[in-house]
């Protein structure tokens, strides 16, 4: 991670934005900073605000408080006086709203003609940008006659035509199915270093983040939970909420001191966990699958339990064992087939390193 | 399909992929209601060929009623009439009906005000006659075509506006939102996405407006001055004194006229459903 000073001047600065809806506070001191040309991801469950932040910077909703300012040239532009088609952003929906009335072409020109451009310039800019996503030879084609994939592309190419300071993306793949979505995936953090232009993306589908983006903003109930890169995240969730909607794990709740934790589980015993950001009190312990040993009569084992389910995916197994005291079980991955079958007594371990705590919130 | 006994059967109809469910006897109501509808049309349409002035001998075929109501002075200022009427009246309320639905649709969603705006298409034509007489006789408009014409105006703008509501329902809200991304004004944006993708539902709104002001009796009779009879007031007066076969002749041409436009308002809808 780069360290502060020599972070580049924000993009867009989002400081304090509020928005509430009756009783429910949609946006709660939502404060982001994102850099330019970084692909950066709006993550969060349904109803966690992150589709009305990215509303409220394509103009389509107003916060009760707070700013969001861009940086036009060195200028520092205040984006919320501005109406929605006067922001150097532009939005790609999740519902694509191609023009059903226009075909491919001019549909991409739509935003160019009420630039006011010259008519060459328009006709060589969309060209190129269908060249660029590939459907030059569908571009006379109305988009009921498009696949899935190919109506995604048009929706991009008529956003990037613009050339925006910023493309806004709203759940961009949600629409397609599993197979074209893992190629879209690709295609997409492509065309952002092509393009060169600064995304936001919104999602609520972690591993789609985790995969495309640069930093990631963690929403939850219209408050910002942590914003880092993918690895931090993943390593170094900054609360419970994080560590539990960011890949799979097991939570095991408990006493943090200097060095060791203390599960509240029948028997109290002392996890190994080497506790690096020094967390002390209230706290849980996360296990990834990946970092849990089975082994059966291991002495190293710090935790005995009952294997309850085993999966077989292929090219590694997932063993769920439970644990007296725990509601869920820990889950512990590892190649080849399943090694143990449901019934078994089995200790697990792992490295001290690998355990993750995580101050508990107070309610 | 791939037992021997049924394979016959496949042969003899090989396109037929309806399962027909229910017992043969079971259709005969559809056949006798369908020709309880459409036998006093029948009549009507062969009628208005037959060369006898009585309806109750046929004489051959002959089209010269066809012929003689064209010569017919009543029936000609009552069809002039009528058009000035049907198109005026269909502009203004395609105009208004839509503005109408785009309003209640887009900008003040309340079922109460969406229910009271398609109210005069669903009231009683008498009660909407007699309303109208009075309000005439209230504001001192006297009674002519152009009172007609604003009687007409209210009750197509509600199907207009019906119609258009639906079609509203159908395109996606978010159109008009990428249209104002991609940098197009409020008005832009109205010309050019929100009619467009509304042209079908206004289209159809409009043909079922003419159709229905073109054989529009009640109202027409109640706020029509006694100078400039429509045609359906024309008609009515002709009758009084028995159904001649030009009579047949002119009710088979508004059949085809309105059956024409209701079948092509159908398609219009049906074609742009798949967008």
């Amino acid at each position: 991670m780069t360290d502060t000073n020599s972070e580049p001047a924000p993009l867009l600065s989002i400081e304090h934005v509020s928005k509430a809806y009756d009783a429910t506070r949609a946006l709660d001191d939502v404060t982001i900073d994102i850099r330019p040309n970084e692909f950066f991801a709006l993550l969060g469950p349904s109803g966690c605000g992150k589709t009305t932040l990215l509303r409220s910077i394509a103009g389509f909703e107003a916060p009760d408080s707070g700013s969001i300012t861009i940086d036009v040239d060195g200028n520092a532009t205040n984006l919320l006086s501005l109406v929605p088609n006067k922001r150097p952003v532009n939005l790609m929906f999740q519902s694509y709203a191609l023009f059903p009335h226009m075909n491919v072409r001019k549909n991409v020109t739509y935003g160019l003609e009420r630039e006011g451009l010259a008519k060459d310039e328009i006709s060589a800019r969309v060209d190129e940008v269908l060249e660029t996503v590939a459907l030059t030879d569908k571009a006379k084609a109305r988009p009921n006659q498009l696949s899935g994939g190919q109506r995604q592309r048009v929706a991009l190419a008529r956003a990037i035509v613009k050339r925006p300071k910023l493309l806004l993306l709203d759940e961009p793949l949600s629409a397609l199915d599993r197979k074209v979505r893992a190629e879209m995936q690709l295609e997409l953090k492509r065309l952002q270093h092509e393009v060169g232009i600064t995304f936001v993306v919104v999602t609520h589908d972690q591993e789609e983040a985790m995969s495309m983006a640069d930093r990631i903003a963690v929403m939850h109930e219209g408050k910002v939970q942590q914003i880092a890169d993918p690895v931090t995240l993943y390593t170094r969730p900054a609360n419970t909420f994080v560590a539990d909607f960011i890949g799979s794990g097991t939570l095991i709740p408990g006493t943090a001191s200097q060095g060791s934790f203390t599960a509240s589980i029948p028997g109290d015993p002392q996890l190994p966990a080497t506790n690096p950001s020094n967390v002390t009190g209230d706290a849980v312990v996360m296990l990834r699958p990946e970092h849990v040993q089975v082994r059966p009569n291991d002495p190293n084992s710090t935790l005995v339990g009952t294997v309850v389910e085993t999966h077989f995916y292929g090219g590694s197994s997932v063993t769920a064992v439970a644990i007296d005291g725990l509601d869920s079980p820990v889950t512990a991955r590892h190649p080849g087939a399943p090694t143990h079958s449901v019934g078994d007594s089995i200790g697990l371990s792992w490295n001290g390193s690998d355990a993750i705590i995580v101050a508990r919130e107070q309610q | 399909m791939s037992s021997p006994t049924t394979n016959a059967a496949a042969t003899r109809a090989p396109r037929s992929k309806v399962i027909k469910t229910g017992v043969g006897w079971l259709r005969l109501p559809l056949i006798v209601t369908y020709a309880f509808l459409y036998i006093p049309i029948a009549v009507l349409v062969i009628m208005s060929f037959n060369a006898s002035k009585t309806p109750f001998t046929w004489k051959g075929f002959s089209t010269q009623w066809y012929g003689e109501l064209f010569n017919d002075e009543l029936i000609r200022e009552g069809f002039i009439n009528t058009m000035i009427v049907a198109v005026s009246a269909t502009i203004i309320a395609t105009i208004l009906g839509t503005l109408l639905a785009i309003g209640v649709a887009r900008y003040f969603r309340s079922a109460i005000v969406e229910a009271y705006s398609l109210a005069p298409a669903i009231i009683p034509d008498l009660a909407l006659a007699i309303g109208l007489l009075a309000f005439f006789a209230l504001v001192g408009v006297t009674l002519s075509l152009f009172s007609v014409l604003l009687s007409h105006v209210v009750f197509c703008m509600a199907f207009v506006a019906a119609v258009v509501i639906a079609r509203l329902g159908q395109t996606d809200a978010s159109l008009e939102e990428a249209s104002r991304d991609l940098g197009a004004s409020a008005s832009t944006t109205f010309f050019k996405i929100t009619l467009p993708s509304l042209a079908p539902g206004i289209i159809a709104g409009a043909l079922l407006a003419f159709t229905l002001s073109l054989d529009e009796f009640v109202i027409a009779f109640f706020t029509d001055g006694p100078t400039t009879p429509t045609l359906p007031i024309v008609i009515y007066s002709m009758v009084r004194f028995g159904v001649t076969p030009e009579i047949n002749a002119l009710a088979a041409i508004l059949l085809l006229v309105s059956f024409t436009i209701v079948l092509s308002a159908q398609r219009i809808t049906r074609l742009t459903d798949a967008v």
